[in-house]
């Protein structure tokens, strides 16, 4: 069994990009910064002051931190989901994609339940959870799921990485650090037959308990909305609801991180039309699916004219009010990319990509749809109250810290691909590591060679 | 002499139409009536009930009104109380052995109830008369048919109880929500009604019905209650009210059990991968 020298070629590639940032690369990271510590302000400024500098008061007491917990956890679901249906069908054209689609989860997991903390107001209570925690509340099935997938989702990346540990351990690195940490993780990893089964077989029970795991952690996160009698949100559809719209916002992200990684590591030759096309459909018929779901939500709704819930949908469809949010959430976001997406002459890689970016966009503001109005349409009339008791209006602080989870999430992105290839490099029929070694040491070997001859014939003709 | 027509003809204006308006309220006052109902309970409070409504387009309660009950006799007319309606138009008096009111000879006891009106309304009275009388309700069986007894009375205090012959008692079984009625007779000359029991009711936990004797607004003797309980209806096992365990401190045993195995399900498959990735290591060459 020997490597395939393509496979040892694309890891030099990957292996001399991870031990550098280029220039537009340090510019965003610099940008993302900015933005991380103007977050890190803002819980400085929530945690002195208290959440009065939040928007949410007694009647809308969740606010924005919940729409992008909804929608992080969404997109992971999506990665966890993509991944495992790929691996487990055993889909040619999957491998470009399954890297990227684990770490969406793991980032987005780690990342969405911390707006819950910021939702919190006594943080110093929150061992309570585990100490009093009442397992008939969809809060604690969620403190649970969450938890459980999300080490699923780091056990699921780590074995699908390997191989490619493997491969980076041997892997000459200038940087002792790395190597000690590739040996650590690689596990002595060899490739040997024995291995390779051990391995293959936890693969494919980690994909086939991510998928269900996946399906069933955000229905809970749904039925913590579901399980309220709250007017647009006692629904027997927010479970499959849930999911269908995180698989086709975490498809949008998928396919938004393919774009940026094919430009900034110039993986043309590895991630190509046929990949973006092939997701694009994919996210064709999860807003197709999406749609359908949204309609029949609001029919029913409207069509039993219970008190409650009209309210709500007269909040969503008036102008001075959410309409043309609504508008954008629950048409432009999924007429538009379906149309772009199902003409083939609209289709290509950037409108592609830039419907995702509408898609993603649009699932966020259905998260702030989801929530606020709802919380708007109290279920006792309130009176003589101050504004901004009845309504919502997200502070500078919530957008900081929004901004922030966004600049985290793709400033731990930057970092993996700094530690990692970001495509899987590593097949599972290769693993003669030995032999990769060779055939970098050689590169490396011919390289320093055609250094030295280049130096002595210039010190030649100097002479 | 032109000015003076004048003013003659506007001060005759004035009292024209000031004299029409007089006449024009006179001619608005409205009608009342007073009802009065005589109504003795299971528990032997007595009351009268007065009903006083105001003819609109038909007979409605007119509240916040002020009744005034009287007892008279032949020669006296003794205020017993001014009671205010509620919004059901109704004043009600508890006649509670009240030293006031007088008795005949044969103890028909007489009352008047007056709504003195006002500029708007008209004024009405109501004369009733009662006589005390009480039910008796027992139960007995002979052979094996069950029977209901009721026993009508007259219960002056002041003199002996006399059967009352000849008096529609109406029998009812006390359901959740209403009576339902079963029966209707006369009692006898000894003011004895016997009807059989209805065996096929279904009663409380232990067969227990409630049954209610009433002669219903009889011109002498007004609406008379009385009550009895048998356990000869057929019982009818409690339903016990399901427990959710939602708002206990203790979760539902389903709800434990499915949560124990699908967690336990899953982190099986992680032991197990962990494990493997334990003999991956040792495994190496």
């Amino acid at each position: 069994m020997n490597l395939n020298p393509k496979s040892a070629k694309m890891l030099d590639y990957f292996a001399s990009q991870m031990v550098k940032v280029s220039k537009p690369g340090i510019f965003w990271l610099a940008i993302a910064t900015v933005f991380i510590i103007g977050g890190f302000y803002a819980l400085i400024v929530q945690i002195v002051e208290g959440h009065i500098v939040t928007g949410m008061r007694d009647n809308v007491v969740w606010g924005i931190f919940i729409a992008n917990f909804i929608f992080f956890i969404g997109i992971s679901y999506a990665g966890a989901l993509i991944s495992g249906i790929l691996h487990l069908l055993r889909v040619e054209w999957r491998t470009p994609i399954i890297r990227i689609a684990e770490i969406i989860t793991v980032i987005s997991t780690l990342i969405g339940p911390a707006y819950i903390l910021l939702c919190m107001g006594r943080l110093d209570r929150l061992h309570h959870l585990a100490l009093f925690g009442r397992i008939q509340s969809p809060i604690i099935w969620d403190v649970m799921a969450i938890t459980t997938y999300l080490i699923g989702s780091i056990i699921f990346l780590y074995l699908a990485s390997i191989r490619d540990l493997a491969a980076l351990r041997d892997y000459p690195f200038k940087s002792k650090w790395r190597n000690k940490i590739y040996t650590i993780l690689a596990i002595g990893f060899n490739g040997t037959p024995k291995q390779n089964r051990y391995l293959d077989r936890s693969l494919d029970i980690m994909s086939a308990i991510i998928i269900p795991l996946a399906i069933l952690v955000h229905s809970v996160l749904a039925w913590i909305f579901g399980m309220t009698l709250r007017p647009g949100w006692h629904s027997t559809i927010f479970a499959p609801y849930f999911v269908v719209a995180a698989v086709f916002s975490g498809t949008g992200v998928l396919i938004i991180a393919l774009w940026i990684f094919r430009k900034y590591y110039k993986l043309e030759s590895y991630i190509t039309k046929i990949h973006f096309n092939y997701l694009g459909i994919i996210l064709m018929i999860l807003g197709a699916l999406y749609a359908y779901f949204t309609f029949s939500e609001y029919l029913t709704s409207w069509y039993g004219s219970e008190t409650w819930e009209m309210e709500v949908l007269y909040k969503l469809f008036n102008p001075n009010e959410y309409w043309w949010w609504f508008f954008f959430a629950a048409i432009i976001g999924v007429v538009l990319p379906i149309i772009v997406i199902l003409i083939p002459k609209f289709r290509n890689i950037n409108s592609i990509t830039a419907v995702s970016v509408i898609a993603v966009l649009a699932l966020w503001v259905k998260r702030y749809l989801i929530i606020i109005p709802t919380l708007e349409a109290p279920l006792l009339p309130l009176q003589d109250m101050r504004p901004e008791y009845i309504h919502y209006t997200p502070t500078i602080i919530e957008w900081l810290l929004t901004f922030a989870g966004v600049a985290l999430f793709c400033v731990l992105f930057f970092l993996f691909s700094k530690f990692m290839p970001i495509l899987p490099v590593v097949k599972a029929d290769e693993g003669n590591y030995a032999e990769l070694r060779k055939t970098v040491l050689k590169r490396i070997v011919k390289e320093k060679m055609k250094e030295t001859e280049i130096k002595e014939s210039e010190k030649m003709k100097d002479l | 002499m032109k000015n003076l027509c004048k003013h003659i003809l506007i001060l005759g204006l004035i009292i024209l139409f000031g004299m029409g308006n007089v006449f024009a309220q006179k001619a608005k006052k409205k009608t009342t009536r007073v009802g009065v109902a005589y109504f003795k309970s299971d528990t032997k409070i007595e009351t009268l009930v007065a009903t006083l409504r105001v003819k609109e387009k038909r007979y409605i309660p007119l509240n916040d009104a002020v009744l005034t009950f009287y007892s008279v006799s032949d020669t006296l007319k003794v205020l017993l109380a001014k009671i205010r309606t509620d919004e059901n138009g109704q004043a009600i008096f508890a006649l509670a052995n009240n030293s006031k009111i007088a008795k005949d000879s044969t103890g028909l006891m007489a009352f008047v109830v007056e709504y003195e009106g006002n500029s708007l309304l008209k004024d009405a009275k109501r004369k009733i008369t009662v006589k005390q009388a009480g039910l008796e309700v027992s139960f007995f069986q002979k052979d094996t048919i069950k029977f209901i007894e009721i026993e009508a009375k007259t219960a002056d205090p002041n003199t002996q109880a006399a059967p009352i012959n000849n008096l529609k008692i109406k029998l009812y079984i006390k359901g959740t929500f209403s009576l339902l009625n079963f029966a209707n007779e006369k009692t006898d000359k000894n003011g004895i009604v016997r009807v059989e029991f209805p065996i096929d009711m279904p009663g409380d936990t232990l067969g227990v019905l409630t049954i209610v004797a009433k002669i219903e607004e009889d011109d002498v003797y007004g609406t008379v209650e009385s009550r009895g309980e048998i356990n000869w209806g057929i019982p009818v096992p409690l339903v016990k009210e399901k427990q959710r365990g939602l708002g206990d401190t203790d979760a539902p045993l389903w709800m434990v059990y499915t949560l124990i195995t699908l967690l336990s399900a899953v982190w099986f498959h992680y032991l197990y991968v962990i494990f493997m990735i334990i003999k991956i290591k040792l495994a190496k060459l």
